[in-house]
């Protein structure tokens, strides 16, 4: 019943997580007005980053896949991503006819909260925007694990909310993965299995639409209760934010798509099994560097 | 004992994660609202030499600014300043095909003071900038004024800008009564707002 009672807290604070990002999103999209295209996907350069790296992480905690019998879980996963001191800052250039024209290293969306402001022509200036002053970003999702048919599970990951701002819209995660044991053709000292998997991250009709795949091998060896485990894959991610500007005058629709960035990504992890379910640490080695844990009850 | 370990493994855990609720911190951020304004002017001409006054209620405009972002005066308004401004003209009507030169002068009218030159023209082809925003040449002197009135706008004060059009020369032929000069045209000011805004419970985890 205590355990419960904490479960149902947790639970509660995953809904209490997302319904964050209304706040903290309203600003993002006044923040942008001051910009048009290019300053814009510097700013948000570093958001766009952990958003891929914290979507694509979080996936497993075992190799070990029955190759049948019922296997059923449903989880909270909390991915983080530490800020560097790089993502604070981007190469800004000044907008809307300032003259002269000026190149300066300005607040990104994590950066200090002090808009910066140069000096032009004739007495003129132009201001650049602070940021959220962000350390870290997390991200926080349900999903339910079920198998096992043949060595394979299925993983869906899912929330919705309406952010209860009209400028921001709802938000919606949806993702679907799929695992499969290869050490059940193999004989091997570590449990091997294959996976991919596929996320949509929406908020509002078009303010984010982001993507996210990977595809990867785990290994895990099981000690009694720890399971430590490790997994090497291939992340790809894509975002595209449409955002009002008046950087050059009358408001403007514009939209920026950041490039899929593909990346190689290394993890290291820890299991514990216990009596109703399972808990994970892990930390992820890529182009930055990220870590998850999570629970999951059930088997 | 493994009972134990596997009961405190899932203490530990799940007050990792309630434990991520003090993560939640109010931030201070410094939004910037960059908004224009602008006043148009109609001209009839019989000569080259003219003086056309407008009055501009800034305060106003900054309030329209302000209502557009959905701020209120209240909020804390850091600074306010002009960052460029535009002309062009909006419509030819008679006797057009001509070149202007002169300056714009912007004075304050809520309070005493001179005016001060802010935009200098030189040989603007009326038909070449035609639904045109061509970038001003500002005076400082009046761009001083501008910022000015917009720091007494955060302190509390409305004011009121008369901006005059004082024409030099028109080319090649200066306008007659019989062929006079007639159209309108716009000038925009480009300005910057910023606003320091405190956001709560911005999740801020590790």
């Amino acid at each position: 019943m205590h355990l419960r009672g904490h479960f149902l807290k947790a639970l509660g604070l995953v809904l209490l997580i997302s319904t964050l990002a209304a706040p903290a999103s309203a600003q993002i999209t006044d923040q942008l007005s001051a910009y048009t295209g290019v300053n814009a996907e510097g700013f948000l350069n570093p958001l766009a980053e952990a958003f891929g790296v914290n979507l694509n992480d979080a996936f497993y905690y075992s190799a070990d896949i029955p190759r049948s019998g019922l296997k059923l879980s449903f989880e909270i996963v909390v991915m983080g991503f530490l800020f560097d001191d790089e993502d604070r800052t981007f190469q800004a250039t000044t907008e809307g006819g300032f003259a002269p024209q000026q190149t300066v290293e300005a607040p990104t969306i994590v950066g200090s909260g002090e808009a910066l402001t140069v000096n032009g022509n004739a007495m003129t200036s132009f201001a650049f925007p602070g940021g959220l002053g962000l350390n870290s970003f997390g991200l926080a999702a349900p999903q339910l694990r079920f198998g096992s048919i043949m060595g394979t599970e299925g993983l869906v990951r899912f929330f919705t909310m309406e952010a209860g701002d009209s400028e921001v819209g709802d938000l919606t995660l949806f993702g679907l993965g799929a695992r499969h044991s290869i050490s059940q053709y193999l004989p091997s000292p570590v449990s091997l299995s294959v996976g991919a998997m596929w996320q949509s991250f929406k908020v509002g009709d078009d303010f984010i639409d982001a993507s996210a795949f990977t595809l990867g091998v785990q290994a895990s060896k099981r000690f009694s209760l720890l399971e430590p485990f490790a997994g090497f894959s291939y992340d790809r991610f894509a975002m595209d934010v449409e955002f009002e500007s008046k950087a050059s005058g009358p408001t403007e629709k514009l939209a920026i798509e950041f490039d899929a960035d593909n990346t190689a990504r290394l993890t290291l992890g820890l299991a514990l099994h216990f009596f109703i379910g399972h808990g994970y640490g892990s930390y992820s080695i890529s182009g930055s560097n990220n870590f998850s844990f999570g629970v999951a009850l059930g088997k | 004992m493994r009972n134990m370990i596997a009961r405190m493994g899932l203490i530990l855990l799940l007050t990792v994660v309630v434990g991520a609720n003090g993560c939640l911190e109010d931030k201070v951020i410094q939004i910037v609202l960059t908004d224009e304004t602008f006043v148009d002017f109609t001209e009839f001409h019989t000569s080259a030499n003219w003086t056309t006054p407008l009055t501009l209620n800034y305060g106003d405009s900054i309030r329209q600014i302000l209502e557009d972002n959905e701020i209120s005066e209240e909020d804390s308004l850091v600074s306010a300043r002009l960052v460029s401004a535009f002309y062009g003209t909006l419509e030819l009507i008679r006797g057009t095909d001509r070149e202007i030169s002169g300056q714009i002068t912007v004075q304050r009218t809520d309070i005493s003071g001179p005016a001060q030159p802010i935009i200098d023209y030189s040989s603007v082809s009326l038909p070449g900038v035609l639904n045109q925003k061509i970038l001003a040449d500002l005076n400082a002197a009046g761009v001083a004024l501008l910022d000015q009135a917009l720091a007494d706008f955060i302190d509390g004060a409305n004011p009121i800008l008369e901006f005059r059009v004082e024409n030099g020369s028109v080319t090649p032929t200066p306008p007659t009564v019989q062929d006079p000069l007639e159209f309108t045209w716009r000038a925009w000011l480009n300005i910057q707002v910023i606003i320091q805004s405190e956001i709560e419970d911005v999740w801020d985890p590790f």
